[in-house]
């Protein structure tokens, strides 16, 4: 019970904290919250998102890592703080499959 | 890059028994004389075939022994020999009642009460040797193909369709660890592989119980009514679940772009009869390359149709994934009397079937690892081509213990499994949405209020 209690406050904080300057912050405010919680409620209950990160918890080694990190161009008034298309962190996202030997 | 995985011999499909002509009126590679009905899966086929006639075990072991390999019978030959050494009796007297028993972490011989175990599979297999010098594929026997197991028996539940492995003498009183439905001698179906490794049951079915209980127990407040009205945690059932586990040297490469941010500015630029503020960022764009060598040891990967990620998404799935990992390196040599009291999910899939998710498994691991060298990129890693080389692997098939709860609500299953080694405990509960949608519905109210409040108020302040 007193677990079920925690999953609601952080949505509570986290919705009711936004700035109330606005009207539609006002108003939105306790639709978000209510959807959150029941997200939170559904994602604890029925664990679809859990998982073993295998990853980065398997036991790995790695050996010989080679970089290489060629500066090709310089761009200049860029907006966005992120490149476009970064998966840097995506790991389980695939990309185009390379041919190697070796 | 799948021959590299696979190693000598084809995929998914066994090769035909020699001495299988007249094995029955499907032939050999189609399933034998009871063989599965035509829905199942090409790797299914042919165990009970005519086997070639075993050779007794200490004539095979005298040919291992003359064999002049230079580093001894190969992990095949190991995996093999110990399977056809008869080495289900009780080393003592020679009983064959034997049982494990989880409070001594031991079989137990119920004649002599003499307690043992199987050697330890890592080293009787010779996988302590280091993952940097493994060349080409190495495959346990019975990762490769499938030897009859005379100990136990696979029955079809006539409720789910599942293929449970269980005890041949335990067969009366078995029930499927699924749906609990008690499983019928009628429905025979052939056994699937032998594996090769055992991890045996630490946590007793006690502690599961309670597991099970703390898990459910925190998660009352929304759950179903009669989920919890139905809720009987001593159902639990002990299951070996079959998987597939490699330790693999590999070579990986990464390629792509990345972006170093060199100066941010922001400027007054005019939108309409507003000025904004806009930030701006100058930046350097690299490729980047990445190549390097992973040595990965005992990575799990689920053998079973069941319960694999391309053919069914149902909870069964994620409440497994999510209980790994188990200590693999503690295994054991196969014995069926670890099987003794549980029944087990029959293998049915093959190196060849699980070689591309084994592959993309390597692929994940390697961006995960090169992770770390990407810190001077703050704008990002665009990764655009990934690809890996399998110099060398070994595989052994081994079965991992689960404490399975399933309960039915009439239309999903829902489980809470037991990781049989750590405790570690996952599910899926059935929410009640009556009362899930009314604590939504009177936070939102709260939140609202609140934030009406407090708005009035500040127009006060
Ligand atoms: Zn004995
Ligand atoms: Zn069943």
């Amino acid at each position: 019970m007193i677990t079920d209690l925690m999953i609601l406050a952080d949505p509570m904080l986290l919705a009711g904290g936004s700035d109330g300057d606005y009207p539609f912050g006002v108003l939105a405010a306790g639709p978000i919250a209510g959807i959150l919680v029941y997200l939170g409620i559904y994602s604890r209950y029925r664990n679809k998102d859990k998982r073993y990160r295998f990853e980065s918890e398997s036991k790995v080694e790695v050996g010989n890592m080679m970089t290489r990190d060629a500066k090709i161009k310089h761009r200049r008034r860029v907006s966005g703080s992120r490149m476009g298309g970064a998966n840097e962190s995506r790991h389980l996202e695939r990309v185009r499959r390379m041919q190697i030997s070796g | 890059m799948s021959h590299d995985v696979n190693g000598p011999g084809p995929q998914g499909e066994r090769p035909a028994t020699p001495g299988a002509p007249g094995a029955g009126p499907m032939g050999a590679g189609s399933g034998g004389p009871m063989g599965p009905g035509p829905g199942e899966p090409a790797g299914d086929g042919g165990p009970a075939a005519g086997q070639e006639p075993a050779a007794s075990a200490e004539d095979l072991l005298a040919q291992v022994e003359e064999a002049a390999h230079p580093s001894g019978p190969t992990l095949e030959e190991r995996t093999r020999i110990r399977k056809e050494h008869g080495l289900d009796k009780c080393p003592r007297c020679g009983s064959s009642d034997i049982a494990y028993d989880i409070p001594q972490r031991a079989l137990v011989c119920s004649y002599c009460r003499y307690a043992f175990n199987e050697p330890n599979a890592h080293e009787a297999f010779g996988f302590t040797s280091p993952i940097q010098d493994l060349r080409g594929v190495t495959i346990g026997a019975g990762s490769e193909d499938i030897v009859e197991d005379q100990d136990v028996v696979t029955l079809k539940c006539q409720g789910c369709g599942a293929d449970v492995v269980i005890k041949l003498e335990e067969q009366l009183q078995s029930r499927c660890h699924w749906c609990r439905q008690t499983l019928s001698i009628n429905t025979q179906v052939p056994n699937g592989a032998v594996p090769d490794a055992v991890l045996p049951f630490l946590l007793s079915r006690e502690q599961a119980v309670e597991k099970v209980k703390e898990f459910v127990g925190a998660r009352r407040t929304f759950a179903d009514r009669r989920f919890l009205r139905d809720f009987t945690p001593e159902n639990v059932l002990g299951v070996y679940m079959p998987y597939l586990m490699v330790d693999a040297n590999i070579h990986a490469e990464l390629a792509g772009t990345g972006e170093d941010t060199v100066r941010t500015y922001t400027e007054r630029v005019k939108v309409g009869d507003r000025e904004e503020t806009r930030t701006y960022y100058d930046v350097d764009v690299y490729q980047v390359a990445r190549k390097f060598d992973l040595l990965v040891d005992d990575l799990a990967t689920q053998s079973s149709t069941r319960y694999h990620r391309d053919r069914n998404e149902s909870a069964t799935n994620y409440v497994l994934r999510a209980i790994q990992p188990f200590d693999v390196e503690d295994a054991l040599v196969y014995n069926s009397n670890y099987l003794t009291g549980h029944t087990s999910e029959r293998r049915d899939l093959d190196i060849g079937d699980i070689d591309e998710e084994v592959v993309e498994k390597f692929l994940a691991i390697a961006r995960a690892r090169a992770q770390p060298t990407l810190g001077k990129y703050d704008r990002g890693v665009k990764w655009e081509a990934e690809g890996v080389s399998v110099r060398g692997a070994r595989w052994v098939a081994v079965l991992l213990p689960v404490w399975l709860y399933s309960q039915y609500d009439g239309r999903l299953s829902h489980y809470v499994a037991v990781n049989g080694r750590t405790g570690q405990t996952m599910g899926s509960i059935p929410i009640s949405q009556p009362r899930a949608i009314g604590a939504s519905c009177l936070v939102a109210t709260i939140v609202t209020v609140l934030a009406v409040g407090g708005g009035i108020l500040s127009m006060f302040a």
